[in-house]
């Protein structure tokens, strides 16, 4: 029992890595699996039970309701978006405020283009390639560890493989690119013109964006602290 | 030492009862994920139960014939629970390890008192179907 019991701890470690949302979500995906498994294990079933379940990963697919869950609506993501992009959209304010200052016409577009041209003051050379690095690499890393972004996380969003799993750094990256593009960051939005609710990047990089569900008070699990649920 | 010809032959047939296998194998899964709603509700009316236990329960009945895994088992418990037919509570009641035990509700009674209404009009249309036009009828 004490090898099925390594068994089951490295398979339940291994699986809880590739869940992606809340760390009470993940703790009941794990306890549940767990006592499939501990309960395989009584019956003498381990070996069966595990490869049915196929790899950690695999069974992770199974066991999260990330899969089914809901898609976020555009107003949802939209509302994320503005929170998450506080930097840059005040880094495009001072922009327009200066322009304004200086009596020239106004030349800024949302979000702000990179491109650099000579003349231009810090805030076009420094402060634009830095909200654009909180908002490509620093979300995308956020993302990338627990699911969410603060914009997401105050409206209940996480981001999610097409099968429901956490995302790999690479791909929450690549999903936030589109900020690169200056203005014509919104063609990414395209789609949603005609009802979808996945960005062009989201199907790029087969990721999508989840609302949770309407949550139940959870139940405590018996043995396990509260705190984690 | 068997004949060259032989042994084609053995190679042959083995082929074919192994392709067999398969299509009987592909055919008892979809069929499974068809009829695991009903198998599993139905269950459920008797008492509730743990994930392994319904599991060992679906794959001992028939012979083995119902071949629901995990990967059919779980999503369902979870969009059965999701749509209020089925509730979960976790229980240790004595074990070091709590289980997480699944109950049907009276949503659950009502849509599987449904489904076992549609399941017989099924099953007699198609003992119907198979008597007037089974093997050997012209």
């Amino acid at each position: 029992m004490s090898d099925d019991r390594q068994s089951i701890e490295y398979y339940a470690q291994a699986f809880e890595r590739c869940l992606a949302g809340p760390a009470r979500d993940k703790t009941r995906s794990r306890a549940e699996l767990v006592a499939h498994l501990y309960d395989a294990a009584e019956a003498g079933e381990l070996a069966e039970a595990m490869q049915r379940l196929g790899s950690p990963r695999s069974a992770a697919a199974l066991f999260t309701r990330a899969r089914t869950a809901p898609l976020a609506s555009i107003g949802q993501r939209l509302q994320a978006a503005l929170i998450d992009l506080v930097p840059l959209i005040g880094v495009t304010i001072a922009l327009i405020v200066r322009q304004v200052q200086d009596g020239s016409s106004i030349q800024v577009a949302f979000p702000p283009s990179l491109v650099y041209r000579p003349g231009e003051g810090i805030l076009q050379t420094v402060g634009v390639p830095l909200a654009l690095a909180w908002s490509i690499l620093v979300l995308g890393i956020l993302e990338s560890r627990t699911g969410s972004t603060p914009g997401k996380r105050l409206l209940g969003l996480t981001v999610v493989t097409e099968t429901g799993l956490r995302v790999p750094l690479r791909a929450c990256v690549v999903r936030r690119l589109s900020l690169l593009a200056g203005p014509f960051a919104w063609l990414d939005w395209l789609p949603q013109l005609w009802g979808e609710r996945r960005r062009l990047l989201d199907r790029l990089t087969k990721t999508k964006v989840i609302a949770q569900r309407g949550q139940r008070e959870p139940q405590a699990i018996p043995g396990l602290p509260p705190a984690v649920l | 030492m068997p004949k060259p010809a032989t042994d084609e032959r053995e190679k042959a047939a083995g082929s074919a009862e192994t392709a067999r296998m398969a299509t009987l194998d592909l055919l008892r899964r979809e069929l499974a994920r068809g009829t695991a709603e009903l198998a599993v509700l139905s269950i459920l009316s008797s008492g509730r139960r743990y994930g392994y236990e319904l599991l060992r329960l679906l794959r001992g009945t028939g012979r083995g014939l119902l071949e629901i895994s995990e990967g059919t088992l779980y999503p369902l418990l979870h969009r059965l629970e999701d749509a209020g037919h089925v509730i979960a509570t976790w229980q240790a009641e004595g074990r070091a390890r709590p289980r997480k035990y699944y109950a049907i509700t009276p949503d659950g009674h009502r849509h599987v008192a449904l489904l076992r209404a549609e399941w017989s009009g099924l099953v007699n249309a198609m003992q119907e179907l198979l008597t007037t036009f089974g093997e050997g009828q012209p």
